[in-house]
């Protein structure tokens, strides 16, 4: 039940910090936890069916479910490249607007339109 | 025909990325355009030998590596999937052919390219959340590289909004795959379907919440592909299409919106989600409206014409979100001509701002004269968004209307859309007609204004133009053969997909009925509507196979189409009046920041579980 609070506790944290933070960086970061907090959700009820690693060379039959760490592990490197891409982004944006605040460069954006 | 080779459709393209890649690492080796263009040979290729058994009603899945069907990497090619497929495939080359004539794109391009392809044949062909979630992605990432790659004007940020946008839509539905993993412990959508139908019953002591667990699961999904195809918060889309490079303009309005709209479509259809259809339905209509009004106050002409993409998948929707099988199979056929007419508008207006460096209404016009051949090519693709005949837009339109009869609302919203298209495309069409004006950059880079010195709205007062324009430094004008050709291409389709209208139908309506999922014979898409029968008159045009007798029976449409054309003149005199200019001004300044659109994805989120919680 903890661990699910924790879980909770983390994904609306996370949340908020999407849509509240004005610096993009942390937006990015906020948005990595968000996706760390679904995937420690998938892994946290996938371990719940057993106790071991689901590696069955002996004789293993209490394991955990493996699927969810096998799409997790697909899940991971989606989410790297996604964040590393978006961070990517972030460093041409402050070469090009000087800043890496939201505000900042949508008014630039928008200075730019008139 | 083996049901095995469906795996080479994303095969294909992807293998081809990597072997575009090779130019990068060995400049020499000229190998990215050769594989590009194979990649597309193979894939029409392939789509021919399974044209004939799809047509039949035959279904291809294939699991791969022998895995169990629930674990392993399923795909699945069934009618609809194989008309997003050709669908992907027609749009590619056109842009494709553009992208050689434009120039300008080294071996990088190309591989994000054929990744986007490959990405969209996985889309369309999964058959398991999680698949579908992992070309989500393979589709994402190529796209935010490709709307950023000339990192021009607001491309950059454009694309990171996206990213964002879609990044917190897409962790949203690895969300709905856990609760759906967790209850059902697999992930194929023949499971979802029976998760959904023993319905929001609690079956495990886990699952006590599971009756609104189930909704939110399903909204998540929704939402996260949602974002994609722009029904959440379609505000992202006008920056990212507007700004991206003209040929990915084109593809990405072209295509990539609908493919994920398909995903939906497949998911509303096989699970049976009424609610989500009304959602769709009222959403649609709304969002038809909303884009065209916006459009109306763009002045950049490649915006503009992303704010249509808004509206014209707002008439998707709605069409689909109808049900009646008339405004279905309308839906799909608008899916596709608006492929087309719309991949055609972006790589003609983006020829314009190619050849003159400009992009705003108020500093090109009247082009047409130097310019014909472009002019016609933007003529058939502005005469097909607008709903005019012979051309596609107006066969799909109007069947989508023809649907619509029986929800008055979501018609007349539609239809006051309909009217804000046709006022748009009169203005949009000044880069053509009227007097001639470009103030744009030399050679030398001083600012040269083009047949009269004023400019903004002055073209109407301006009479005197000088002569010797054509080879005035200002218009960049180039040999560009084979974007002349792939615009052609698409001309040819709007022109052919309306004349062939009825023939179109035909093969629609057998794709769409002829189609089943596997396990539930009896489920057809786009069937069980909620007063299903086509109307007597339109079932008999069905038979005839003659456009000049469809159109004779379709009389009241070519006065509906009137009656829009003449509203629409009506509506475009008053935006270029001096109130209309004011009230544009005022609404240019309401804008969705940023926050506040993460913000309304997340209440997309929560109307979505509204409405499929009130239908179970």
């Amino acid at each position: 039940m903890i661990a699910l609070l924790l879980i909770a506790l983390l994904f609306l944290v996370s949340l908020i910090g999407i849509i509240l933070s004005k610096n993009l960086i942390r937006k990015v970061m906020a948005l990595n936890m968000l996706n760390s907090a679904v995937i420690i959700l998938f892994i946290f009820f996938g371990s719940l069916k057993g106790t071991h690693a689901p590696i069955l060379v002996g004789d293993e039959t209490d394991i955990v479910d493996p699927v969810p760490q096998a799409l997790m592990l697909t899940a991971i490197v989606v989410g790297i490249c996604v964040t590393a891409l978006a961070l990517g982004f972030i460093y041409k944006l402050y070469e090009r607007y000087g800043t890496t605040e939201l505000q900042e460069i949508e008014q630039q954006v928008h200075r730019n339109d008139q | 025909m083996t049901s095995d080779a469906i795996l080479l459709f994303t095969v294909i393209p992807l293998f081809s990325s990597f072997v575009a890649l090779i130019e990068k690492a060995i400049p020499s080796l000229k190998v990215a355009k050769p594989a590009s263009l194979a990649s597309f040979f193979l894939g029409v290729l392939l789509l021919g030998l399974y044209g004939g058994g799809i047509y039949e009603g035959a279904v291809y899945s294939k699991v791969v590596g022998g895995w169990p069907r629930g674990i392993g990497i399923g795909q699945e090619l069934d009618g609809i999937a194989w008309v997003a497929l050709a669908l992907v495939y027609l749009i590619y080359l056109p842009v494709l052919l553009y992208s050689f004539s434009e120039g300008g794109y080294d071996s990088r391009y190309y591989f994000f390219l054929l990744l986007l392809q490959g990405g969209m044949a996985g889309i369309v062909l999964a058959y398991d959340v999680f698949n579908l979630f992992v070309f989500l992605e393979i589709t994402g990432i190529a796209a935010y590289v490709l709307i950023g790659y000339q990192k021009k004007d607001r491309a950059l940020f454009a694309g990171f909004k996206y990213l964002m946008l879609s990044s917190l839509g897409i962790t949203l539905f690895l969300l709905g795959v856990f609760l759906f993993y967790r209850d059902t412990g697999s992930l194929t959508y023949t499971e979802l379907r029976t998760w959904v139908q023993e319905g929001m019953v609690p079956a495990k002591p886990i699952t006590a919440l599971a009756w609104i667990s189930t909704p939110f699961a399903l909204a998540t999904l929704l939402a996260g592909i949602g974002v994609r195809t722009a029904f959440l918060p379609y505000t992202w889309l006008p920056d990212a299409h507007g700004f991206a490079p003209h040929p990915i303009s084109a593809s990405l309005s072209g295509v990539v919106i609908k493919v994920s709209f398909l995903v939906v479509w497949k998911l509303i259809v096989l699970l049976e989600l009424s609610g989500a259809r009304q959602f769709l339905l009222w959403m649609g209509s709304a969002i038809a409206l909303i884009g065209v009004l916006r459009a109306l106050t763009q002045t950049d002409v490649k915006v503009l014409l992303a704010w249509h993409s808004v509206s014209q998948m707002g008439y998707i929707f709605a069409g689909f979100g109808a049900g009646t099988e008339t405004a279905t199979v309308g839906a799909l056929y608008h899916m596709v001509s608006h492929a087309f007419f719309k991949a055609l508008l972006f790589l003609s207006v983006g020829t314009v701002i190619l050849f003159t460096g400009e992009r705003s209404l108020k500093k090109v016009s009247g082009l047409g004269r130097f310019l014909p051949y472009l002019a016609v090519l933007f003529a058939v693709g502005a005469l097909s968004i607008m709903g005019v005949p012979p051309f596609v837009g107006y066969v799909s339109k109007s069947l989508i209307f023809d649907g619509l009869q029986d929800y008055p609302i979501p018609y007349w919203l539609l239809f006051a859309a309909s009217v804000g298209t046709v006022a748009s495309f009169t203005k949009l069409s000044l880069l053509f007609r009227g007097l001639p004006m470009l103030e744009g950059k030399s050679t030398e880079g001083s600012v040269r204004p083009l047949g009269s010195s004023q400019k903004g709205s002055s073209m109407v007062e301006s009479t005197d133009t000088t002569s010797g324009f054509d080879t005035h430094p200002a218009l960049h004008s180039r040999p560009f053969r084979s974007g002349y050709l792939g615009m052609s291409l698409l001309a040819l389709f709007c022109v052919l997909g309306g004349l062939l209208g009825t023939y179109g139908i035909q093969f629609f309506s057998t794709i769409l009925r002829g189609t089943s999922i596997p396990v539930v014979p009896a489920q057809l898409y786009g069937s069980a509507p909620p007063n299903g029968s086509i109307a007597p008159a339109f079932q008999e045009s069905l038979k005839l196979t003659n456009m000049a007798a469809f159109l004779w029976l379709n009389g009241k449409e070519y006065l509906k189409t009137i009656v829009t054309l003449l509203l629409g003149y009506g509506v475009y005199r008053f935006i270029v009046s001096k109130r209309g200019k004011e009230l544009q001004a005022w609404a240019n300044r309401l804008r969705i920041s940023f926050d506040n659109q993460l913000g309304l994805l997340l209440a997309g989120v929560f109307l979505l579980l509204v409405f499929l919680a009130l239908q179970s």
